[in-house]
């Protein structure tokens, strides 16, 4: 892949026509470039919406007693935080760099079904409005009561919520539609689009991380979609699949969640973990350490992440035997993770390293990540987890998995390709303090809730007792900086957009790769003759 | 339509009938997936509870 | 509210940093509670190990990096090592890593594995103490099955009603801000206890950190836990599974005490019970001075939490009851929701509660808040109501 030679006096700029003007060129749009910025842009929406829950959340956090918020609001905000954070943010952006970066990166002219293409991003933005709308409805006289049940939207209580319930089921149902339909236009592209001699192990792990996401996101969110099918037949139809009084089980809904939720968590984090694959070489300047391993990490991620979900669930009073096997499991997963974050520090190892923002957020990553990992050991471990399940301890984990594994990671990957698609150099400073900022916020957050976790805070709690109030401001303090840190990301990437040092084809001087052989920003219709690659 | 038409890529037919093949047959797979996460995930649900005991 | 106050007087950015060094570590709660149980002190063990490897991992890992970071960048003139893959670390790296990895992990699920195999199924073959453990939307109920009295020629469970008190009605000798209780869970020290969880409507979490272990209450379900206590003391725990509204004002209260002691509050609770048993069996009109102050002591702790003291509830969920439609409506109806309670919400069915205590809170709520329906309703009406509501 890395090692490509690519025959350029064959690729002709014949360029057939440019972009249509105005609205229809984004409501019509079968152009993967078009189609990825719009995802980046309502993934970016998103991620402000989310941020504000959360730090709503961390302000009534700020100290125990009820402050600003009743307690159905919080949970309502603590349920929505988590859905537009996850379908939302993270999964749209990460489908914005799939669009943008799988065609250039494997030669094609666009991806493989463009109009499909417009449908699975248009499906977004009326999704969204639902989400909202489930949130907003209560307000409404007649609304019904707010959703107070967490993202888990675990029965009964969800059955005990009023019709902002039945607004988040229906948009739960189009995001997964939405994200089913990406999946399969991604397969397809990568499948039938790649130019020719470009093998299935020459690709770039970017690419590869996000077949093994479409694949996954294909077996996983039918069954979420499943789940939430009876849950809204529990509400309105008189069936009994989760209730007891009827015959039905509970805890069934909790196993159809978490055979969804967990492959969902390495959902979120393979795009990212694929753009590290990018940028670590790049700027170590020496090529990938352990192509092949990596793709073999990927799919035993793949395959063991998808029978260990009931985890999640430890303390529903599983037999002894059940347990075991799920925490053996579990710990088995950080063989591949661990191959992983290795693979990518032995490609800094003995390497000529600059830093730049996505080298910086990407060795951020590689130290939180390694951090979030561990504790998810400690977690997995059943007998302990007694004590951590559902405490601050699990929030603190999940974070720091979250926010390096898959938040920096698209941190870095828009840092890293910026200058490709717009043709423009970011303010190199500004992304640094950006990087600082935001980094060192992040830690004086997410750090002190493993403390109140395991002091005893339960999560998704409004209000706590007096003992866990230092942390808590410590807490909601860098959970403040940590989202206002955002509003610097924003403002240097419409600097960027609008202006900035001409960037050049090949914008990094280690990058290799496909992509960079184009001119930065690339012809609105790119590789219409596909480049020519050497048989290896 | 015709604008939808006009901007899209063209694939050549060949192309264009294996990558809606393989595109059907994945869509196939993902309603096999919520169908079968009913019936199925319920038996096996089932089973794993019984045989716990 | 005074105590946070002080904690916050406490909290200038001098002592942040004495917290942070840990000097305050006591203090601050930076670990699990000290063990009040052999299983919690299991519990505990496994944590220190697995977090002690946890550390010594993020180390090295940081070690690493860190090295790397020092050494191998280009500001220093370090040439970049393109053959490294070439190594016969690099050819084999993809062998050894998982091998070194697989390792760890087998230690770690080793040692869990034994601890697991200690705490997790309850004894066999042994006196325990049964406590069944309901949880409610928002509070606790135990039954302690091995204790009984007998009530209408049937053996009833010694049964504890454990609720959150508001901070001006809890007294100073308090677990303190949201965690003070009406009437805790009283245990003997020094003997094994089963706790067998289940819930009444939604999923609820037992969780009190001494004692370590937690469960879920399913509805429907009845799932168990078991601890040997091993000191005095008053332990405090709560809710940890998200339930709704007032989730965080689900506290648990534990009290072990002496086996003398234990002895002793037990055979208060029975004579309550019976007593309580007693007043309500006996066949008399209650005036409604006497089903009033009744009304308003059953009304605050059993339906306060949600239809509020002043009775004007928290719309839309928890509808007002100050000239509410039912409550001012037919006896009837009134009757029928609190019997039966109504499906898809919180309004549980009240039917386990007695004639006598229904007969007070639905006089209660008839003419309390300038309901002023001037409605009497005797147990007799209550009972007739149950046999109405059986056909």
């Amino acid at each position: 892949m890395s090692t490509a030679t690519i025959d350029l006096e064959h690729h002709g700029e014949h360029e057939h026509h440019g972009p249509p003007k105005g609205l229809k060129r984004w409501l019509f749009s079968t152009n993967h470039k078009d189609i990825g910025t719009m995802y980046l842009i309502f993934a970016f929406t998103m991620l402000f919406a989310g941020g504000l829950s959360a730090m709503a959340i961390r302000v009534e956090l700020f100290l125990p007693g009820l402050q600003l918020l009743e307690p159905d609001l919080y949970n309502n905000l603590v349920t929505n935080h988590a859905l537009i954070m996850i379908f939302g943010a993270v999964m749209p952006a990460a489908a914005g760099l799939a669009n943008w970066m799988i065609p250039l990166m494997i030669g094609a002219p666009d991806m493989a079904l463009p109009r499909l293409n417009n449908l699975s991003f248009w499906i977004l933005p009326a999704a969204a409005t639902m989400l909202i709308l489930s949130f907003i409805v209560p307000f409404f006289p007649g609304g019904g009561t707010q959703i107070n049940t967490g993202w888990t939207i675990y029965p009964p209580l969800s059955v005990q919520v009023g019709m902002s319930m039945d607004f988040l089921i229906f948009a739960l149902h189009m995001l997964g539609i939405s994200s089913v339909l990406a999946s399969i236009n991604i397969i397809v592209t990568i499948f039938n689009m790649r130019v020719p001699n470009m093998t299935m192990m020459r690709m770039p792990i970017f690419v590869w991380t996000w077949l093994v996401t479409a694949f996954l996101l294909i077996l996983v969110i039918p069954v979420l979609a499943g789940g939430i099918t009876m849950l809204l037949f529990d509400r309105h139809f008189g069936t009994s699949f989760f209730n007891a009084a009827g015959g039905g089980d509970p805890v069934l809904f909790q196993h159809l969640f978490w055979f969804f939720g967990h492959p969902e968590v390495y959902i979120l984090i393979l795009p990212s973990m694929g753009v590290l694959a990018s940028v670590v070489p790049t700027f170590s300047r020496k090529p990938l350490f352990g192509y092949s391993s990596l793709v073999g990490a990927m799919i035993a991620i793949m395959i063991i992440g998808m029978v260990v979900w009931a985890h999640h669930q430890y303390t529903i009073g599983m037999s002894l035997g059940a347990v075991s096997y799920f925490m053996i499991g579990t710990i088995i997963i950080s063989i591949p993770v661990g191959l992983m974050v290795f693979n990518y520090i032995a490609t800094m190892w003995r390497g000529a390293m600059t830093f730049e923002t996505p080298m910086l957020f990407a060795i951020g990553i590689l130290l939180m990540f390694s951090f979030g990992g561990l504790t998810g050991i400690m977690l997995a471990v059943v007998p302990a987890d007694m004590q951590y399940h559902d405490s601050m301890f699990v929030v603190a984990h999940f974070h720091y998995v979250l926010m390096p594994g898959a938040v920096f990671g698209l941190f870095a990957g828009v840092f890293y390709w910026l200058p490709k698609w717009t043709g423009h150099m970011y303010d190199e400073k500004l992304a640094k303090l950006f990087f600082w900022i935001n980094v060192i916020s992040f830690n004086i957050t997410f750090f002190p809730q493993h403390f109140i976790g395991l002091a005893g805070m339960p999560r998704r709690i409004v209000d706590y007792h007096a003992m866990f109030t230092e942390f808590n401001v410590i807490s909601s303090i860098g959970g403040i900086v940590f989202g206002l840190s955002h509003l610097l990301l924003l403002y240097i990437v419409i600097k960027t957009v609008r202006g900035g040092k001409q960037a050049e084809n090949k914008a990094w001087e280690g990058a290799k790769g496909l992509e960079w052989e184009l001119p930065s920003p690339p012809p609105f219709h790119s590789w219409t003759t596909p480049p020519k690659l050497a048989a290896s | 339509m015709n604008l939808i038409l006009m901007i899209s890529a063209d694939n050549p037919p060949q192309r264009r009938r294996k990558n809606l093949r393989l595109a059907w047959i994945l869509a196939g797979f993902a309603l096999f997936m919520l169908l079968s996460s009913i019936p199925f995930w319920k038996g096996l649900f089932e089973l794993a509870v019984t045989g716990a005991q | 509210m005074a105590a946070i106050s002080k904690r916050l007087g406490a909290l200038s950015v001098f002592s942040l940093l004495a917290g942070w060094a840990g000097t305050a570590g006591a203090e601050m709660a930076l670990n699990f509670p000290e063990p009040a149980a052999g299983v919690a002190q299991e519990i505990y063990d496994i944590h220190m190990l697995t977090s002690a490897i946890a550390t010594v991992l993020l180390v090295i890992i940081f070690a690493f990096v860190g090295y790397s970071l020092y050494y191998h960048r280009k500001s220093r003139g370090y040439r970049a090592d393109q053959r490294f893959h070439e190594t016969w670390f690099g050819q084999w790296s993809w062998i050894i890593v998982p091998i070194l990895v697989l390792g760890i992990d087998l230690t770690i699920a080793g040692s869990a594995q034994k601890t697991l195999e200690k705490v997790w199924e309850v004894p066999k073959g042994e006196d325990l103490l049964d406590v069944k453990v309901i949880g409610h939307q928002w509070w606790w109920e135990y039954e302690y099955l091995d204790h009984s009295v007998e009530i209408d020629g049937k053996p009833k469970p010694v049964r504890v009603e454990s609720r959150y008190l508001p901070e001006d009605q809890a007294g100073e000798d308090t677990a303190g801000y949201l965690r003070a209780v009406d009437n805790p869970l009283v245990l003997p020290v020094g003997k094994k206890v089963r706790f067998l969880h289940t819930s009444a409507d939604v999923l609820h979490a037992f969780w009190v950190p001494e004692l370590a272990v937690k469960k879920d209450a399913i509805p429907g379900y009845v799932t168990e836990t078991w601890v040997d206590l091993t000191r005095e003391g008053r332990f405090s725990g709560q809710c940890a599974e998200l339930c709704g509204t007032w989730h965080s004002r689900m506290p648990i209260e534990v009290e072990v005490v002496a086996e003398a002691k234990f002895k002793a509050w037990m055979e208060g609770q029975k004579q309550t019970m019976l007593a309580a048993a007693a007043e309500a069996a006996m066949d008399k009109d209650w005036t409604m001075e006497e089903l009033m102050e009744k009304g308003r002591a059953n009304y605050n702790t059993k339906c306060a939490s949600c239809h509020q003291i002043n009775g004007k509830g928290l719309p839309p969920a928890f509808p007002a009851l100050t000239g509410g439609a039912i409550v001012t409506g037919p006896i009837p109806a009134h009757l029928d929701i609190v019997l039966n309670g109504k499906a898809g919400t919180a309004m549980v069915a009240w039917n386990t509660l007695t004639d006598l205590e229904l007969a007070s809170i639905i006089t209660y709520e008839r003419n309390a808040w300038g309901n002023d329906t001037g409605d009497l309703v005797q147990p007799r009406d209550i009972k007739a109501a149950r046999t109405l509501a059986v056909k």
